[in-house]
């Protein structure tokens, strides 16, 4: 069978001797991240809730997000945002990887998942004080997360949903070579979440809106990741996992 | 009792084309035209199932829905055939009925079957009244009876593919086309869909006509024995020991349609894998299927995941000459190359996008001298490209677009070009060329000044 071998000297300066696991298993980068992120928080919690807030730690009645906008809370939020979405960059970082050149995969794959989790982590900021804000016209954060839960059922029998998926995993031509190729890694990373907010952006909501709930954002991570892998073939069971969810907080 | 669907070139002669089958046919289809598109019977309706310019469609109705460079691309056309011959038949006089099964067209057979069948190049029937079989939308030199070339029906590379599917991106493209959703477009062409299933369609369609728009296709009768003869390839596949997937999400796969008796009907993937016992029909002339139904190859082993080693440095404008572009490859380490033997090199044709097919299917060469002829060139050929579909790639259309991927396995080309001195390690020259002298050019569409040409973003080689 066939092999391409290099002539002597040819672009072996410049590259790596291998390509190394993550080139064939570039999924390792967000489910390393998605690893690290979970047993962090596990770790912190329940520090990093009252970090969030803004609040001092006994002062555990407290609710708003007026720490989102300090380093800590911003942190906080960047972990939490990367337990929940990083698992949906997999389909993207594969792309990229598997669209670069061999021996800029890893990196290509790093940058994607950067302008992925920056973009979502901006979005995150950015939805935060609505959810506050629902919360406190609502009543109760546990309200909030529970209409927002019911909407997001609703929402999955929206006609344009499965064009919306698709869209989300339109690949982008990627430059070969140097900064251009990282900037469009990084570009379809940012890209690909832009185009995830119509699906993804309620179940961020529900969780900005009971952020001291692990179990809730485990929930919801596992409802939207069944959901993107089964490509909303099962909708209903899913908007009944949604809808049970919110039942259960608004009762 | 089973019917046999027919190669149309066995139906008839060259003097007297109208077979009673074939015939049923065209009064089937002249029924069909008959029908107002609200009836889900009709040949409008039919066909918009497959595709369709009209942005109006009546609630509930399965249009736009034919999947396309997926792994579902022959399961569902063989359910959308399944109906159609079911409605057509329906429709028929009842003594015509039971002898009818929807003919199929072998263009791979060599002359006379490479060129359209008789009764579809002329305006008239028997009894002197128009010809429903017969469209002028189609290449001039197609509807005069031309002979497709070899290049363009070989099925020679489908048919020696070993697994139905693969992952859409840089390697094998399997028989069947890569593992997706519900795909209107899909992101790359399983084998069979890229050749001959795509370039029969633009050879016959030419510039402007119904073939060659997947939105249109289906309006022209050629299609549906165009679409036989896939699925035909597809039983031929799977008898002579190919293996269909297994997985439940491929499977269990259900897809709309519309039955004769104007209800929906729903088919799962399942539902479709035994053409006699699930749905009543087989072919003539199929090989004899070697051990029991159901045996053959072991599904084979999951392949690692090729590594891209060269591309080109920007994208190429395809003119209706042709193209041309450079890839500046960095091997893989010895080490590793070695390691991976027996390793695999494909070419992707990759990032396709265009507002209009422009009617030419284009041969892709490796490293193909200037002054090459048309010998030469065969000794230079990864595959080739029509384009199929390409309507559908940009971001604005329905989907969102998803561009467009072809990958070729040249492995053996890449030896014979070695063995030949006509080899670099580290840079490799691709030339999209019109596949075929042998048809008569067709004219440049009138608007060809406003018409965007087709736009390759990415040309690259993979290994492993």
């Amino acid at each position: 069978m066939s092999q391409v071998r290099a002539a002597p000297g040819v672009a072996r300066a410049r590259t790596p001797a291998s390509p190394g696991r993550l080139a064939r298993r570039p999924e390792a980068v967000p489910l390393a991240a998605t690893a690290f992120a979970w047993v962090a928080l596990l770790a912190i919690s329940p520090l990093g809730w009252w970090m969030l807030r803004g609040a001092d730690p006994a002062d555990v009645g407290h609710t708003g997000h007026g720490g989102v906008f300090t380093p800590s809370g911003m942190a906080m939020l960047a972990l939490m945002t990367t337990a929940m979405m990083a698992p949906l960059a997999i389909p993207g970082v594969r792309t990229v990887a598997f669209t670069s050149l061999w021996w800029r995969a890893r990196r290509a794959a790093l940058w994607f998942f950067a302008g992925f989790i920056l973009t979502w982590t901006v979005i995150a900021i950015v939805l935060a004080p609505f959810a506050e804000t629902l919360g406190g016209l609502l009543g109760a954060p546990a309200t909030a997360a529970g209409v927002v839960l019911l909407l997001c059922a609703v929402a999955e029998f929206d006609p344009r949903r499965d064009d919306l998926a698709r869209s989300c995993d339109r690949p982008i031509r990627l430059r070969a070579n140097g900064f251009d190729a990282d900037v469009d890694c990084s570009r379809f990373g940012i890209l690909s979440a832009c185009r995830g907010v119509r699906l993804c952006g309620l179940p961020m909501l529900a969780m900005l809106a009971l952020p001291s709930s692990l179990l809730l954002m485990a929930l919801i991570t596992a409802v939207s990741l069944t959901d993107r892998i089964t490509q909303s073939r099962h909708r209903v069971a899913v908007a009944a996992c949604w809808a049970a969810m919110g039942a259960v907080l608004l009762i | 009792m089973t019917s046999v669907r027919r190669n149309i070139w066995h139906l008839g002669t060259a003097q007297d084309p109208w077979h009673p089958i074939t015939l049923s046919y065209a009064l089937g289809v002249r029924a069909m035209q008959q029908l107002p598109i609200t009836d889900s019977r009709s040949w409008a309706y039919q066909a918009a199932i497959h595709g369709t310019h009209q942005p109006d469609k009546p609630a509930g109705a399965p249009w736009n829905e034919c999947q396309h460079a997926t792994w579902y691309f022959l399961p569902w056309h063989r359910m959308y055939l399944f109906h159609f011959e079911n409605i057509l038949r329906s429709l028929l006089p009842t003594q015509r009925r039971a002898d009818f099964a929807l003919p199929f067209w072998d263009y791979s057979s060599g002359a006379p079957g490479n060129a359209l069948p008789v009764a579809f190049r002329v305006p008239t029937m028997p009894d002197g009244s128009p010809n429903p079989l017969f469209v002028p939308q189609r290449r001039a030199a197609v509807n005069a009876g031309a002979a497709l070339p070899d290049v363009v029906t070989s099925t020679a590379s489908a048919l020696a593919k070993t697994s139905f599917t693969a992952a859409p991106l840089g390697g094998d493209p399997g028989f069947g086309g890569p593992r997706t959703g519900f795909a209107h477009q899909g992101p790359a062409f399983g084998e069979l869909e890229a050749q001959p299933h795509g370039p029969i369609h633009v050879i016959v369609g030419g510039n402007t006509g119904l073939m060659t728009d997947p939105d249109t296709a289906a309006q022209d009768p050629i299609f549906w024995l165009h679409h036989a003869n896939i699925d035909r390839l597809w039983e031929v596949w799977t008898i002579n020991g190919g293996t269909n997937p297994v997985l439940k999400v491929w499977l269990d796969r259900s897809f709309r349609l519309r039955a004769a008796d104007r209800s929906s009907a729903r088919m799962k993937t399942r539902d479709v894998l035994d053409t006699v016992g699930g749905l009543d029909y087989t072919y003539e002339s199929l090989p004899v299927r070697a051990g029991a139904a159901g045996g053959g190859r072991t599904v084979p082993p999951k392949k690692p995941q090729p590594l891209l080693i060269g591309t080109n440095a920007d994208p190429v404008e395809v003119s209706r000459a042709g193209a041309s572009t450079s890839i500046a490859v960095t091997p893989l380490p010895e080490p590793l190359a070695a390691a991976a033997d027996p390793s695999r090199l494909y070419l992707n044709v990759a990032d396709i996008e265009g507002d209009r097919n422009p009617g030419i299917v284009y041969g892709v060469y490796l490293n193909l001298p200037a002054d090459a002829g048309s010998v030469t060139r065969a000794d230079h050929l990864a595959g080739l490209v029509s384009f199929f579909g390409i309507e559908q790639t940009g971001p604005a259309t329905r989907g969102g677009g998803h561009g467009m991927r072809y990958s070729f396995d040249v492995t053996e080309l890449v030896d014979r070009l070695r063995a030949a001195g006509a080899w670099e390690p580290d840079r490799l020259s691709v030339s999209l060329l019109p596949a075929s002298d042998e048809l008569e050019p067709e004219p440049e569409p009138v608007a060809a000044g406003a018409q965007t040409p087709v736009r390759v973003g990415t040309f690259s080689l993979y290994q492993g």
